[in-house]
């Protein structure tokens, strides 16, 4: 009887957690599809008006575009950089590794805002502030440390004696890495590419220091409009986003679940 | 119809000089030098920790000595790098790629030569063939059972037709009977392949089997190398004779005479320079007879007590015990069992020509368990 309401109890409290988990992102997919231009919970009436103003207003689709081209290309450069640091670090036998570990792996936990700073104060003297090189830059800081993670992760279960095997067989080191030991970490790989994509595809702070008025991001474009405009598009937008980034997630989910047991 | 012979080599000769490898103060592989001809299956023979696998992956190139040279037909190989050497190796755990069908990892290394494609397709369809596994091509290794991954390994390692397979315990982690049976695949191979094999296992057994020749490892040393009979018979030092087969080992002081062994004198087939000596005899060349026996000159005796036998159907063993406190092993063939029995007074001889004169080395035992 008791166990019976403890798990009732357990179940509810649960729930409860799930709600607040998800809800402050879910209340903005209602406002998107609100007819009246106010941000006013719950909408009054629908219609699909924000949608059009968001492709029809040159500076929203500017800003999407900016934040996908950013995104990808931090997605290639950290994926690349993150990768190979996780390979050495994983193999380099030196003093003070921990401390370089460390350091790479700094851009989490350091406040985005102490970055920033730092990061705006060298891109004013470099002039990269407002450039998609200075962007990219920035946001591959942000995203190195969640490349390393995941294929650091994968590699801990990688079989060394395969590259052994590889070069007895013939292939030279470069032949055995894309051959051999990147496929074999390909799921961490591509965990690394989706984190980096959505790290930068959703950076606000560090992007609000080194925007300009022609080059935006889509968060910052977002940010601008809520303080400015108070206009639902933003809340288009934000849908938008939770789309595009839930069904990457659930995209990878599915690829790495198929592949994990095609290997079992 | 693909066979072995579109994979047949011919061997080539290696030659290690003055081999050592030092890990700080460590020495694995202690100034080792070995020369394998064309063609040979050789073993690297030893317990864990001997150097033997250290030996291998120095020539395998996935290690690099300290110091001495290293030639594959006369040819200084010590700074080609492991993908160039084109030897062939098989590992204790397979080393099979996960992500690849058996087909692929045996195409493996003829994609690294870039052959053409049919050729390729051929290639792999003899390898298969050779190692008894023609249907399996399409299968991922995780689909194969121990022994049938391993045979994949070796036609991997065998399709380019290197002229030297390396093989690092291969059978290590079968089970027994698995084992016997890939042993005579792997002798089998050989034969057919003509390929220099070196071959490393701390199994004395499978050494026997598969050998041309033996090299036994002590202490990142050599002990001895030579062919399994002469290993037997005629042991160059005592970690050999404890190594390789049983025998029953009789330490005493050597004098010109001979060796005294339980206060008597017995008689030794040389002589030997140190003072500490052992006296080895292998259990088939021991015999028994009544108590009080006493032999002629071609024969040592010694009394003994008898404490145990084993019968093993096609021989017996008997156990004993000798006046000094030590034991003694004696085997006896079907058809010529003496009628001694455990608890009995008996006199065991042997021929003096039958026993080995080596010097003593207190440490072997330590390194034997």
């Amino acid at each position: 009887m008791s166990a019976r309401v403890g798990r009732g109890a357990l179940w509810a409290f649960c729930a409860l957690v799930g709600v607040w988990l998800v809800a402050p992102a879910l209340i903005v997919v209602p406002l998107s599809f609100t007819s009246k231009a106010s941000l006013k919970f719950p909408p009054d009436g629908w219609s699909t008006r924000w949608y059009e103003h968001f492709f029809s207003d040159p500076a929203w689709m500017s800003a999407l575009w900016t934040s996908l081209e950013v995104g990808l290309l931090v997605t290639v450069v950290a994926t690349t950089l993150g990768t190979a640091a996780a390979l050495g670090l994983t193999r380099a036998k030196m003093r003070g590794l921990a401390l370089v570990q460390g350091s790479m792996l700094a851009p989490m936990i350091v406040p985005g805002v102490v970055l920033a700073i730092g990061v705006y104060a060298v891109f004013l003297k470099l002039q990269l502030v407002g450039t998609l090189m200075g962007f990219v830059m920035a946001h591959t800081v942000l995203a190195l440390p969640f490349v390393m993670i995941p294929v650091t992760a994968s590699l801990s279960g990688f079989d060394r004696r395969l590259e052994s095997a590889a070069a007895s067989l013939g292939a030279g080191r470069w032949t055995t890495f894309r051959t051999v030991t990147l496929p074999l970490v390909a799921p961490g790989v591509a965990a690394g590419a989706l984190f980096a994509f959505v790290t930068s595809f959703d950076e606000v702070v560090v992007s609000l220091f080194i925007q300009s008025p022609y080059l935006q991001t889509l968060p910052v474009k977002m940010y601008a409009s809520v303080t400015r405009e108070t206009d639902p598009t933003i809340a288009a937008a934000a849908t938008m986003i939770i789309v595009l980034t839930t069904s990457l997630v659930l995209i990878a989910t599915f690829f790495v679940a198929r592949r994990s047991r095609a290997h079992q | 119809m693909p066979t072995s012979n579109d994979l047949a080599a011919r061997g080539a000769g290696i030659e290690l000089t003055g081999l050592t490898k030092r890990y700080g103060d460590f020495v694995a592989v202690d100034d080792v030098s070995l020369s394998v001809k064309p063609g040979e299956f050789i073993t690297l023979l030893g317990p864990s920790g001997s150097g033997k696998t250290t030996t291998l992956n120095i020539i395998a190139g996935f290690d690099h000595p300290t110091s001495g040279e290293l030639t594959v037909d006369g040819t200084a190989i010590a700074a080609t790098p492991a993908h160039k050497r084109d030897m062939g190796m098989v590992f204790q755990h397979y080393a099979l790629f996960p992500h690849m069908t058996v087909a692929e990892n045996i195409a493996y290394p003829l994609k690294q030569r870039k052959v053409p494609k049919a050729r390729r397709a051929e290639l792999v369809a003899a390898a298969l063939a050779t190692v008894h596994l023609g249907e399996y091509g399409h299968r991922y290794p995780r689909e194969l059972s121990g022994g049938q991954q391993q045979r994949v390994a070796v036609a991997r390692a065998i399709v380019y037709s290197p002229r030297v397979l390396l093989m690092d315990e291969p059978l290590g982690a079968l089970d027994k009977k698995l084992r016997d049976w890939l042993q005579l695949e792997i002798k089998r191979i050989h034969g057919e392949l003509g390929t220099t094999f070196v071959y490393v296992t701390h199994d004395q057994d499978e050494a026997l089997v598969l050998s041309d020749r033996i090299a036994v490892f002590n202490r990142g040393r050599i002990e001895q190398v030579g062919p399994a009979e002469e290993l037997y018979e005629r042991p160059a030092t005592l970690f050999v004779a404890r190594f390789l087969g049983e025998s029953t080992i009789l330490r005493g002081d050597v004098t010109p005479d001979g060796i005294g062994v339980c206060a008597r004198l017995l008689r030794a087939p040389g002589e030997l320079s140190e003072k500490a000596g052992a006296l080895v005899v292998r259990p088939e060349r021991l015999a028994v007879r009544e108590a009080g026996f006493s032999p002629d000159s071609e024969w040592n005796a010694l009394p003994a007590t008898v404490t145990g036998e084993i019968y093993l159907g096609s021989s017996r063993k008997l156990e004993l015990r000798l006046p000094d406190g030590s034991s003694a092993l004696v085997r006896e063939q079907a058809g010529s069992l003496s009628d001694a029995r455990g608890g009995d007074e008996v006199t065991l001889t042997w021929r003096v020509a039958d026993s080995v004169l080596l010097p003593d080395s207190p440490d072997v035992e330590a390194v034997l368990t």
